[in-house]
Order: C-alpha cells, then structure tokens, then sequence
C-alpha cells in the first residue's frame, strides 16, 4: 500500500512539475518501463501505450557491440537490390552517378547473428539452428495478389544492416530509434505440390483441419532466399523432418503465443 | 509411444521451449512437471497423432479420442495466450466445453474432477483478469523452488542465513 501510493506521487509529480521532470529526464524512461512490467502483454499495455499508436517499427533490438564487416554473397545482394528497388521506387541502378548512395554496389555490410523481436531471440541457422526457423510474411506475395500476404515458413541465414542505409530517406521522428535498416535473409520452405503428391496432400489437410495446433506440412526443400524486415517475422516454428510415403517432408507447428500467425492466415 | 518417441527426437525447438524428457511416459522417468507434459501435449503429440490417427480408414472411435484430444489442445493453447481479446475467450469457452463434453462420453468410466469443473469457469478468469501469465502461479512457483534450494533447519524463523536475502522478501510482499 506504501508502495503504490509512493508511486502514485512521485507519477503526479513528474506529471505536474516540468522542472524536475528536467532533472530526471534520464530515469524517467526506465521508470515508466518498469512501471508497465505488470501489465506486458495485455490489451491494457497496448491501450495505455501511446508509443504502440505513433511508432511503426517493429520492437527490434540487438548488440550493436556484435556487429561485424562481412560480405553478402553476389546471390543475396541481387535479391537484396531488388528488394529495395521494390520498397524504395525511386531508388536508381548500381553505378548511377547522381545518386550512387542510394544504390547497392559494395557486397560489404554489417552482420549480426542475432536480434530480439518482441521480446523473442532469432538467430542465423549458422548461429543456432533451432532459433533460426520461423514463419513470416512474404513481402513477394504481397505484391503479387491482392489478397493479404499468407504467412510461410522458412529458415533465417543472414541478418545485416542496410550498407547505405536508405532508411533515413523515410521521415523519422526525433529521439526515435530506427531499426527499419535491419534485414533478415530468409530461405523460404517449399510448398508441397497437390497435384504431384495427393497422399501428401491429404495428410497436409489432416494437419490444417486444427488450425494453429495441428500445423501443416512443407517440403524439405528450399526455395530462393528473400529478404524481409524483421517486422514481417510473426514467430518460431517447430520443424520435425518426416518420412510420409516415401518422400521427406518437413512438419511445421507455429510456436506462436499471440496468434499473429492466425490473424494473418485468416 | 514409439512412434511419438521417434519423431520427438528429430523435433527442432526454439531455444525457449523446455525440452521434454525422451522417456516419458516410462517408469523409469516417473513424474512429469506441469510444463513438460503442455510441451508434450500441444507439440510433440499432435504432429504424432495426427499423422497416426487423422486417416479417413482409422476407426471412429480413434478418431472421436483424437478430435477430444485437440480440443483440449487448442483450450490450453488459447488459455496460455501472451494478449487475448474476447473472442478468442469465448473460442476458449466452446473448446474446453466440447472437450468436457465427449470426454464423458469417450471415457465412461473416467472421473469428473475439480481440475475438470475448475477449467469451464477459466474463461470468466481470462475475461475478469487478463491473460494468464499476469495472474498465474509460475512466478511464486519459480520462487518456491529457489527457496527449497536454500539449507534450512527445518524451524521457520530460528535460523536466517546472511548470505541469502531470501528473508527481505516476505517483508516487502507484506508491505504492498
């Protein structure tokens, strides 16, 4: 009781008093965060959250201590070019030189082996495997149909920061952190083919006939890398290899505990 | 058990997940906690028993026993949402309600207990509370098991070990 009428002073003070709310400016932010500790996760965070209504952004973080100088493979920077011609239309083509800044040429760029989303750690299938599968949104299906984009499964096998960080071109509000620069590689699995596998089909089908709990089955293939923000990923999966009929397919269960994944899927 | 043994071991976890132990189920192991038999039951046995059971040519009252399973399965996954919204309790409530129902009806000789009659009524805890996590019992649970950790003398109050500040906390839950 002395507690929270403690806190409910000193939240009245600082409401009320601009200088020493100047004073504290500093340990104000980490108060108001452990102050929202009790109600993480709840509608009522995000109600009285107002960040939740004025910040785009995905909830990213990671150690900026962790990053390295790598080099992206040719295959992965063509994807990654075509990626940001997608999402920046006015960007021009390597080696333009009115704008070469906005451009790709230079496969070196920072690496990271890990981020945390929302409070969840995803790492490269180089760093640890068992973090590195997820399932998320294809920015390609998007823009291929009208429909919404159907979450996929897939592996993450690079992390990195824009080289020339077009980020900025977009407006940013003072004091807020960009992370929109971070960009994860993802192999997407492949799809089963209904046509060519029926008995695989069916048994697809036994598993998507219980939505989010029974989950669904891919094939144990990769398509070509994509590049996503990490704002796109909705979850971990758990992936267990399978032999149905003789052919290798991938079980993939969605390890989802707000259900994104079935908001989107819908 | 064999089959969901197998496919247990090649499952792929994220780091968060508690593995369960590879022999449950034996005498060997003995008790489950609360939290490996929820990693067995919403993971490890679905992808199983789905597979096994799910079939068009599997008899009906396997497949009854399986459509009950998943009920329960999709209540307790519903209930362990981190954010959840009324309609999702309600999804709850029509789960855990037809789980209740075929439960009696699949196994006749199976008793009704509190645990049972305690879960139809979660869905007003959800709706009254919030999420699960806000008022469950894994904190103070997480907390009972680091105090059983300490040596003690089994004589509450007569002994107080100065290296550990186990002693301060019960004053400052008392205070608030």
């Amino acid at each position: 009781m002395r507690s929270s009428t403690r806190e409910a002073n000193l939240q009245a003070l600082l409401e009320d008093d601009n200088e020493a709310r100047s004073h504290v400016g500093d340990l104000v932010e980490v108060y108001k965060d452990i102050l929202a500790e009790d109600v993480r996760g709840t509608r009522l965070a995000h109600m009285i959250d107002a960040v939740h209504f004025t910040q785009q952004t995905a909830d990213i973080v990671y150690d900026g201590n962790s990053l390295r100088e790598s080099s992206l493979p040719d295959a992965i920077l063509a994807v990654f070019r075509q990626f940001l011609r997608c999402k920046y239309p006015g960007l021009r083509d390597t080696g333009t030189a009115e704008d070469s800044s906005a451009s790709v040429s230079s496969p070196k760029t920072k690496v990271l082996d890990r981020f945390s989303l929302r409070g969840v750690q995803y790492t490269t299938a180089s760093r640890l495997r068992r973090d590195s599968h997820v399932v998320f949104r294809s920015p390609q299906s998007q823009e291929t149909s009208t429909l919404p984009p159907s979450p996929g499964p897939g592996q993450i096998i690079h992390i990195f920061l824009d080289p020339h960080d077009h980020a900025p071109r977009c407006s940013v509000s003072p004091g807020q952190r960009n992370h929109t620069s971070v960009y994860v590689c993802v192999r997407p699995y492949a799809s089963l083919q209904p046509g060519q596998e029926p008995e695989l089909s069916n048994i697809d089908q036994m598993y998507r006939r219980f939505g989010f709990s029974g989950g669904f089955l891919y094939r144990n293939e990769f398509e070509t890398p994509i590049i996503v923000e990490p704002s796109s990923i909705i979850s971990h999966v758990a992936v267990t290899p399978l032999q149905i009929c003789g052919h290798g397919v991938l079980h993939i269960l969605p390890m989802d505990r707000v259900r994104l994944f079935t908001r989107f899927a819908q | 058990m064999e089959a969901v043994w197998t496919d247990m071991a090649l499952t792929e976890l994220p780091s968060w997940v508690t593995k369960a132990p590879s022999n449950w189920g034996t005498a060997t192991r003995g008790k489950l906690s609360a939290n490996n038999w929820r990693v067995i039951c919403a993971i490890h046995l679905p992808i199983t028993l789905i597979r096994l059971w799910g079939g068009d040519d599997i008899p009906d009252n396997q497949k009854a026993m399986l459509e009950n399973f998943m009920d329960l399965v999709r209540a307790v996954q519903i209930a362990n949402l981190r954010s959840i919204s009324r309609k999702e309790i309600e999804l709850y409530e029509h789960y855990i309600s037809r789980y209740m129902t075929s439960f009696k009806s699949l196994y006749k000789l199976a008793k009704v207990k509190p645990i049972h009659h305690a879960a139809l009524h979660y869905g007003d805890v959800l709706r009254g509370f919030g999420p699960a996590h806000t008022h469950s019992a894994a904190f103070y649970e997480r907390y009972i098991h680091s105090m059983q950790s300490e040596n003690h003398n089994m004589k509450l109050g007569l002994s107080f070990d100065s290296r550990s500040n186990i002693i301060l906390v019960p004053i400052a839950v008392s205070t608030r």
